[in-house]
């Protein structure tokens, strides 16, 4: 049997005593046997979704699962591992197999460059208290701030027009006890997000899963973000059902690194569920597809400049 | 508010053109109403139901206007609806296109004494409401 | 059910008055749309001057000669009988919005309850204007709203005067067609 070592960081008291006892029941039932280690030997990070956004980001880096406790006011997380406190023994094992699942079919997942993710991972870690009065603060390679705090991005408007570009690869953000210049331009830190999942290197994301189905749960608004045809078409085919990474890929015949970095946008954009975490949607397809139906869209996307 | 929209005073007048269909055999109700289809005035039709009169007969106008512009036939008068049922003439009141009159006839009515009579009532109206 | 077999490929653009939807076809018609606006005499319900009351029309010619209609409703609760007539046999429908108006949030109920039923293959697009002005609801608002009701459609911030936005609209109403069509649920 594959042992596997676990530690929880920032659990409410009552939280981290349910983990431990439970842990000792799972002892046995379990697919893998569970030892609780400190963070520097663990293979997986049984953390509270309020917890320390450095903490995080160090984690993400190593590209190592995270199972996420939320608590029962927070909204479901683009995450594959998640449990809402409080949760009952099976839930937890449940949980626990699926990580061990995850495990033993990728021993020593190849995850990269962690440098290249820095900021997007401490974005991550950040984005659910991104409303939050505390600001954080980054910087581009040429030592431009870019601040993170009230829900908001605030930056030169130079700097935010090449990050719309794709163009800026920035460092992680760490806490600061200053504040950005009040007549500082601003954009949403969703948006910033989506921004930054884009310019992010082509490998999958590190806190996204090779095996895991993900699906849009709402669509970005391109109006604002800008678009182009590629991502309407990642998007349509991601609202109608849920696709592992490798499938859209194949199924939208588009580059990888596009497909791996509307993934990231859209999940760092809190766009992005894995599959069965949320209800599915209920406006799917009702129409049946009728003859003719075909060679008129195609001759519509081609009227459009889509791809036919 | 626009000068379309008649004072009281006018309503009530042309509520009393309206009453003379109440003379002319098949005629069920007739309502006068604005271009956006707010009813004016109207004769033997409940709130309700000149209400729905007013919206579609401002559709029929406004499309018949479309029709008579696109073939070139300039400004929109009268169209009517023929059914099993009986008919609805939808007439232009006046020269502006603010506003018509839609009437509504059974089977018994006489298509050319419907359209006399309306011909006559929106000569009528034209002269209160639209001077 | 949408009417391709009947030659005839329709799409919608409903939403309430002053949204720009007779702006929106006048902007992506090939050729002067037909236009049924008549004198707004309501001016304390909308500061507008003139009102759609029949229909817009207006059309995009493909190159194999086939042609897209696009449609333009009223926007007053009034000519609701044109939204069925006009909503039968769509193949989508673009909602648009104006966020500065009161009420804009209810106002996509009023227009999602009334043409979801007319739309196979999940076709619904938002499109919402004036998102910048003070204090009105910003598009993750409607977006919400959707969401409250198990509804997945794009929301998208838009001024329907360019041109450029509104065939943003229509190429994201055909994706969604595309994708439903290629991987969508088998009715």
């Amino acid at each position: 049997m594959q042992t596997l070592k676990i530690c929880d960081v920032g659990l409410q008291p009552d939280t981290s005593h349910a983990f431990h006892s439970m842990l000792k029941i799972v002892a046995g039932r379990s697919k893998a046997a569970w030892q609780v280690a400190g963070i520097e030997h663990a293979d997986v990070l049984f953390a509270s979704s309020e917890g320390d956004g450095s903490t995080f980001a160090a984690w993400g880096a190593t590209g190592k699962p995270v199972v996420l406790v939320i608590d029962d006011r927070s909204s479901w997380p683009p995450a594959p591992f998640v449990l809402r406190h409080p949760f009952r023994v099976m839930q937890l094992l449940s949980v626990l197999d699926d990580v061990a699942d995850l495990l033993a079919a990728s021993p020593g997942r190849e995850r990269g460059d962690p440098s290249r993710w820095s900021a997007a991972e401490s974005l991550r870690a950040l984005m659910p208290q991104s409303g939050n009065a505390a600001w954080h603060v980054t910087r581009t390679p040429l030592g431009e701030e870019v601040w993170l705090g009230h829900g908001l991005v605030r930056a030169a408007a130079r700097t935010i027009a090449r990050l719309r570009a794709g163009e800026l690869e920035l460092a992680a953000f760490h806490p600061t006890g200053t504040s950005p210049p009040a007549d500082a331009p601003a954009i949403a830190a969703c948006d910033f997000a989506w921004y930054v999942g884009l310019s992010g290197p082509a490998r999958l994301a590190p806190w996204l899963f090779a095996d895991v189905a993900y699906r849009l749960r709402r669509w970005p608004d391109f109006g604002r973000l800008g678009v182009n045809t590629g991502m309407l078409e990642l998007c349509a085919m991601s609202t109608v059902r849920a696709w592992t990474p490798a499938a859209l890929v194949e199924a939208s015949g588009q580059p990888a690194a596009d497909v791996h970095r509307f993934l990231a946008a859209a999940s760092l954009a809190g766009l992005l569920v894995a599959n069965g975490s949320e209800q599915a949607p209920a406006l799917l397809a009702r129409g049946r597809v009728q003859s003719g139906w075909d060679r008129f869209l195609g001759g519509l996307r081609r009227h459009l400049g889509l791809a036919a | 508010m626009s000068k379309v929209r008649p004072a009281k005073l006018s309503r009530e007048l042309a509520r009393k053109v309206l009453e003379g269909y109440g003379e002319v055999a098949g005629v069920q109700c007739a309502v006068l109403f604005s271009s956006d289809g707010f009813e004016i005035a109207s004769h033997a039709a409940d709130a309700a139901a000149s209400a729905r009169l007013a919206a579609i007969g401002s559709s029929l106008a406004a499309l018949g206007t479309a029709l008579a512009g696109e073939a070139g036939l300039g400004d929109f008068e009268r169209t009517t609806i023929e059914s099993n049922g009986g008919a609805v003439t939808i007439m232009r009141v006046g020269s502006s296109r603010s506003m018509s009159l839609a009437v509504v006839a059974g089977k018994d009515a006489v298509l050319g004494q419907l359209l006399w009579a309306t011909q006559r009532c929106c000569q009528a109206l034209a002269k209160l409401l639209d001077p | 059910m949408s009417g391709v077999e009947a030659g005839e490929f329709k799409i919608v653009f409903t939403g309430p008055m002053g949204a720009g939807k007779t702006t929106a076809i006048a902007a992506i018609s090939e050729g002067e749309p037909v236009r049924t606006e008549v004198e707004n005499t309501d001016r304390v319900a909308h500061a507008k001057e003139s009102t759609t009351v029949g229909f817009d029309f207006g059309r995009i010619t493909l190159a194999d000669g086939s042609v897209v209609r696009l449609y333009g409703t009223p926007g007053q609760v009034r000519y609701r009988f044109m939204w069925d007539i006009l909503g039968r046999g769509a193949a989508g429908v673009i909602v648009l919005l104006d966020a500065s108006a009161p009420g804009a949030l209810v106002q996509l109920d009023v227009f999602v309850d009334a043409f979801i039923p007319h739309v196979a293959h999940g076709a619904l697009v938002v499109g919402v204007g004036r998102t910048d002005v003070p204090n009105a609801p910003s598009t993750d608002a409607f977006a919400a709203r959707l969401d409250a009701r198990g509804i997945v459609a794009p929301v998208l911030s838009v001024d329907v005067r360019r041109q450029g936005d509104v065939m943003m609209l229509v190429r994201t109403l055909v994706c969604i067609l595309g994708s439903h069509t290629a991987h969508g649920v088998p009715a």
